[in-house]
């Protein structure tokens, strides 16, 4: 005979054992539902499968990839401005200089790209050419069905964007000094960017002229609206970001301002990317 | 009722399997979602802090910006300098002591703190000449040091120490191209490329 007090206890206990029984049936119909091929977490009843993201490891091989990636951007850049007619005939040499010192750049980069493994990348850098390069360049041309005129001097604004992607390039070389693995390769990467300073120290004395280009010797009271390039900018080689401003006044005086920063996450060229150039 | 303590016994352990059953069911997409694919490739992060190598290469590197700063002051206690040149000077001159004081800053109490005599005493007669001169021994000095400086970052272990020397290379590299400007070189190939030799520390 059970008194009402054992009753009450063994009806709790019968709860919990259901409760185990429950727990145990459930884990073999959610492992069953699951499969042993479902990447996800499982679940009861009908979902699309889902797709894993490709994996985005920051390796040497992506970095160097990054590298060639912006070389070739700018060898672009400097094919079109060349074209168009934008480079005054006294700096037509100096460009076309420029040009094949960054093809020689990135042929260097694919070698040091498939000694680590990675697949060599032949196109530009697709977040810049997809974002930024079409912005400058409408802003230089001007683009009709955006209602963007063109620049009042756009020889200026074609040295100042190539200043101002050389500048990129150095300072990208010099942020990979804390990322490549190795010193082999990050004194590769360093030499590279200290001929991209001297592209960069170059184009601002054609820019900026003598003596007033070689460096700033006294802060100007309001800082001008295009930012004046000097060859030695900086005492240290710096990571900042840069400025670009070129284009037609607007009505308010103002014009078009780009800001540009060393390669991150949303810009590196992943070994999972796919060329398409 | 020894019999309904046995029970009890045996349903707590039905119910802590099934506990565990279910944590097991989800063990596996646990993990997968912490991103714990064993194919996922892993990278060994380089060291930070120089080693005792690194020390050697950095106090060298020490010695020889303190030389260049040495022989900036000699130029500009010269009176033939323009007005240009002397500015560019000074910032240039300035701007090596800096890196003496960031690498003293990175080596610690053992930091040398004095030039690299013998790159004083091979550069003082150039840099006490005309203007002409002194840019160009200038140019030649800045592309020595990027020389000196490009090789130390291939052997620097610590990533701080690479950091530092591409920092100041990358301007040195820009002293150079502006000396060669003032010293009316034109030619891409003075302005541009450097072969430079660089220096190295003597053994011991």
């Amino acid at each position: 005979m059970h008194t009402d007090r054992q009753m009450s206890a063994l009806v709790g206990r019968r709860r919990f054992l259901r409760l185990g029984g429950v727990g145990v049936a459930s884990a073999a119909v959610l492992t069953a539902c699951g499969g042993t091929e479902s990447p996800g977490i499982a679940r009861v009843g009908n979902a699309p499968s889902t797709t894993d993201l490709p994996s985005a490891v920051v390796t040497d091989g992506v970095l160097l990839r990054t590298g060639a990636s912006i070389e070739r951007s700018v060898i672009d850049l400097y094919t079109t401005v060349l074209g168009a007619g934008l480079i005054p005939d006294a700096l037509v040499a100096t460009a076309e200089r420029f040009r094949d010192d960054h093809t020689a750049h990135a042929e260097a980069l694919d070698e040091l790209t498939a000694a680590t493994g990675s697949e060599p990348w032949a196109c530009g850098n697709p977040r810049i050419e997809q974002l930024l390069i079409p912005s400058i360049l409408a802003a230089i041309n001007g683009d009709e069905a955006a209602g963007i005129a063109p620049s009042d001097d756009p020889a200026r604004d074609a040295l100042n964007t190539a200043h101002v992607f050389e500048s990129l390039a150095t300072e990208t070389y010099q942020s990979f000094m804390s990322q490549l693995s190795s010193p082999a390769l990050r004194r590769a990467a360093i030499a590279i960017g200290a001929d991209e300073a001297r592209h960069a120290s170059l184009l601002a004395l054609a820019i900026s002229d003598r003596p007033a280009g070689y460096l700033q010797r006294e802060a100007p009271a309001t800082p001008p609206a295009i930012p004046v390039a000097y060859a030695l900018p900086s005492r240290f080689g710096t990571l900042a970001g840069l400025t670009l401003v070129i284009g037609a006044e607007d009505e308010n005086g103002l014009r078009r301002s780009f800001s540009l920063e060393t390669p991150s996450l949303n810009t590196f060229v992943y070994d999972f990317l796919e060329p398409s150039c | 009722m020894p019999q309904t303590a046995s029970n009890l016994g045996l349903r707590r352990q039905l119910l802590g399997a099934g506990l565990i059953g279910l944590a097991g069911a989800f063990l596996p997409s646990l993990a997968s979602a912490a991103g714990a694919s064993p194919d996922q490739t892993t990278t060994t992060a380089p060291p930070r802090q120089p080693d005792s190598a690194d020390l050697t290469q950095l106090a060298f590197a020490q010695t020889v910006e303190l030389a260049a700063h040495r022989l900036y002051g000699l130029a500009l206690a010269t009176d033939g300098l323009g007005d240009t040149a002397r500015a560019v000077m000074t910032e240039v001159r300035a701007a090596h002591l800096a890196y003496a004081q960031a690498l003293g800053a990175l080596i610690g109490r053992t930091a040398p703190g004095v030039p690299l005599q013998a790159l004083v005493d091979e550069g003082t007669a150039a840099f006490t000449g005309g203007q002409t001169g002194i840019v160009a021994a200038a140019a030649d000095l800045e592309n020595v040091i990027v020389a000196t400086l490009t090789e130390m970052v291939g052997v620097m272990n610590g990533v701080n120490g690479a950091r530092l020397l591409s920092s100041m290379l990358i301007a040195e590299s820009r002293h150079a191209l502006v000396f060669n400007d003032l010293a009316g070189r034109t030619e891409f190939d003075d302005l541009l490329l450097n072969d430079a030799t660089a220096l190295v520390p003597e053994e011991g």
